[in-house]
């Protein structure tokens, strides 16, 4: 007999939560770095895009915990439940994060800034944050791995940029020295949060971190 | 020595429960014996259809009119009685929270120790009496009663043995109750059923008593309407065995043998039947 | 909202003893409707007083209204057995009629019915339901086998065709698991899931998990009144009375 279990219905939607949360982390990183590389003023997408985000988060705790409450489930079922309560909170910080990027556009000066390293690094942490999202809804342990090396680029980036800046100093204007900091830190956060995504989904596959 | 004592006393009365036990069961053999040794020579097809032979001389004779007699008011007994039975016994068992069904238990379980003698007595005073003659109804309305307390109290056994929640599966689709009853339920009780006429069918053919003042038992006729006298087995055997004639001993020694005979073959269908019950 | 059985000011009396007091409740369409509650509290008789199937006990007495489609079941010109056909009933132990085989089984409601005018017809109708209780491929080979030779589990939900075989709108079931292996159990939780899109389905349970699993709606019986009433998630992570809070925490008798 090829029916759904009960909690086939709770864990379909559930994913479906977390599918939303997908695009909408990536579309409000997407706008936010555009938004600083045009110098365009896209705040308050974004920040309705970081509210949504929050708001589904709210959401898929509350279902998660429906579901325990009412299906006792086991094994894969309860690690994929946990995993879902952990992706959605780390898809409402990227949100956070990005909505924090968009909002660095206001303190841009008028001549603009030399963000090589931020287009640079914005390219990586955007393919993880999506990567991330593919891993997870497609339970790909391999794609989870990938993101652990994508997240050493990263870091040796970030390191890179970072010496690279203090190297600059005084040549560069305050502003965008502080612009450029911030937005390097936040990307790094970023980027961290897509790899503890990639540890729940293989947690949610095989028991383990890693 | 204590414990040989109980034990001495422990078989002496297994011994003497198992010797009575035997002991009523001997009776049965007993007769089967007795009866078949004396009368199984006399049966073949000519016995069962010829007329009786006269008292003296003549050739083999048969008991054609009793048999015939006795199916006919079998018959007709199951027919009324059966019936009767029936539905009262279906009613006892559905509606047996009402007084009319508790009195009506009470009562017919009081029917089923009645002197049948007394039974045919009324069907005299009914049907005799009135008509001036005796007549095969009355001995057929006298053997339903006789039967229709067995009946009457099996039937309610075999719905009342039907699981409550088999009732509730039949109501449960909309069916009326008599449809419930008489063609979902029935079938379930079907065998209990069937057991309880087959016992009506043994006493109606077998009982003597309730015959005695209501048909007369014709010698000569097959059958010569309802209104009239009719023999039957059970009669026949007493009056040839009553009379003088060596002959008539003969042929009521057979007629014993073929009523033996019907009773067994239908005590053996109903215990088949309630084995499959069990099971 | 137009609703699949309203139940208003239902009161139940076996002889003296009050079973079921003043419950009140509605039922949607095409959900799955549990009624949970200890042993004893009244849930098969509140059940029963649906389709008027408690009208077999001659010592039960009942007050109040049932109303199906605003037709209330026990009104004065209503004919019994057409409530009992809006309905069908599935048993707690597992009842097909013995002495029939599984097509029998399942054939005799329409056909003591007149729902279908030939052979082909009630076929076809004895198809649909075994297909519907997902007993179909089991058994296809072996229509005129008795029911009897079917495990606990198939038996169940041959009766859930013999149910289905009428069209009811409306399917009670009374802790139609509570005899079932926790495989065969399963089975039936699931299909229930599935006939919820054609039918709303009422179902007894003493297992409180069960409730939760598998019903969109629930209400909590205990000694003849209800308690609460609400969706499950609700209820199941947040009862709003004490009595409920302890039933399913398991501390309750």
């Amino acid at each position: 007999m090829s029916l759904k279990r009960p909690i086939d219905y709770g864990l379909e939607k559930l994913n479906g939560m977390i599918n939303d949360m997908i695009d909408l982390a990536g579309k409000a990183l997407e706008i936010s770095i555009e938004s600083i590389l045009t110098r365009t003023d896209n705040v308050e997408e974004v920040r309705k895009l970081s509210d949504q985000l929050m708001f589904i988060m709210d959401e898929t705790g509350e279902l998660a915990v429906q579901l325990i409450a009412r299906f006792q489930p086991v094994a894969s079922d309860l690690r994929e439940i946990k995993s879902a309560i952990q992706v959605s909170y780390d898809f409402s910080r990227i949100g956070r994060y990005a909505a924090n990027i968009a909002e660095i556009t206001k303190m841009i000066p008028e001549e603009g800034c030399d963000f090589t390293s931020i287009r640079e690094l914005s390219q990586i942490v955007l393919e993880m944050v999506r990567e991330a999202g593919k891993a997870y809804l497609n339970k790909d342990l391999k794609k989870a791995d990938k993101l652990r090396s994508m997240d050493d680029q990263v870091d040796k980036l970030y390191a890179e940029s970072i010496k690279h800046l203090i190297q600059m100093g005084g040549k560069i204007n305050t502003a965008c020295l502080l612009s450029i900091a911030l937005i390097l830190r936040y990307l790094e956060r970023i980027a961290d949060h897509a790899c503890y995504i990639a540890d729940a989904t293989s947690y949610m596959i095989t028991g383990r971190k890693y | 020595m204590r414990l040989n004592k109980r034990k001495i006393i422990d078989r002496l009365m297994l011994g003497i429960i198992s010797a009575l036990a035997i002991a009523s069961a001997i009776p049965i053999f007993a007769i089967a014996v007795n009866v078949y040794s004396e009368g199984a020579r006399y049966i073949s097809l000519n016995f069962l259809i010829d007329l009786p032979p006269p008292p003296v001389g003549g050739g083999g004779g048969g008991i054609g009119p009793a048999l015939v007699g006795t199916l006919v008011l079998v018959a007709l007994a199951l027919a009324i009685g059966g019936s009767i039975g029936f539905f009262t016994g279906l009613y006892l068992s559905e509606f047996s929270h009402t007084r009319l069904a508790q009195y009506t238990q009470m009562f017919l379980q009081v029917m089923v120790e009645f002197p049948t003698i007394i039974v045919g007595l009324f069907a005299y005073m009914i049907l005799v009496a009135p008509l001036k003659r005796f007549n095969a109804l009355a001995g057929a309305i006298a053997l339903s009663i006789v039967i229709i307390p067995y009946i009457a109290l099996n039937v309610r056994e075999a719905y009342k043995s039907i699981p409550y929640t088999l009732k509730e599966a039949a109501f449960s689709l909309g069916v009326s109750a008599p449809i419930a009853y008489l063609r979902i339920l029935l079938s379930a009780a079907r065998r209990g059923v069937l057991t309880a006429l087959l016992i009506g069918l043994a006493k109606a053919a077998g009982e003597t008593a309730p015959l005695l003042l209501t048909i007369l038992g014709t010698t000569f006729t097959y059958f010569g309407g309802l209104d009239q006298p009719i023999n039957a087995i059970p009669l026949l055997i007493y009056n040839f065995a009553l009379s003088p004639y060596e002959k008539w001993h003969q042929v009521a020694w057979g007629a014993a043998a073929v009523l033996l005979t019907i009773i067994l073959v239908i005590f053996i269908v109903s215990r088949l039947i309630i084995k499959e019950v069990k099971v | 909202m137009s609703w699949a059985i309203e139940v208003q000011n239902l009161n139940v009396w076996y002889g003296d003893k009050h079973i079921i007091k003043n419950v009140s409740f509605r039922v949607p369409k095409n959900v799955i409707f549990a009624i949970m509650g200890p042993s004893g509290c009244g849930k098969s008789t509140l059940l029963r007083a649906m389709n008027r199937l408690l009208d077999l006990n001659p010592h039960a007495r009942v007050e109040g209204q049932v109303k199906i489609n605003g037709i209330n079941v026990y009104g004065d010109n209503v004919d019994v057995t057409w409530v009992r056909r809006q309905f069908g009933m599935v048993f707690q132990i597992p009842n097909p009629f013995p002495h029939l085989s599984i097509y029998e089984n399942v054939a005799l409601g329409p056909k003591l019915n007149g729902l279908v005018k030939d052979k082909s017809q009630l076929d076809e109708l004895v198809k649909q339901a075994l297909q519907k209780a997902y007993l179909w491929d089991e058994v296809k080979n072996d229509l005129r086998k008795p029911a009897s030779m079917l495990s606990g589990g198939q038996q169940q939900r041959l009766c859930i065709a013999r149910a289905l075989a009428l069209k009811p709108r409306i399917i009670l079931m009374d802790e139609p698991t509570a005899n079932l292996d926790p495989v065969a159990s399963s089975k039936i939780e699931e299909l229930l899931l599935e006939l919820k899109e054609d039918y709303t389905i009422i179902i007894v349970t003493h297992n409180p998990q069960q409730a939760a699993r598998v019903s969109d709606y629930v209400a909590f019986l205990y000694m003849g009144e209800l308690i609460e009433i609400g969706e499950t998630s609700t209820v199941f992570t947040r009862p709003s009375n004490i009595l409920t809070e302890k039933y399913v925490l398991g501390r309750m008798g």
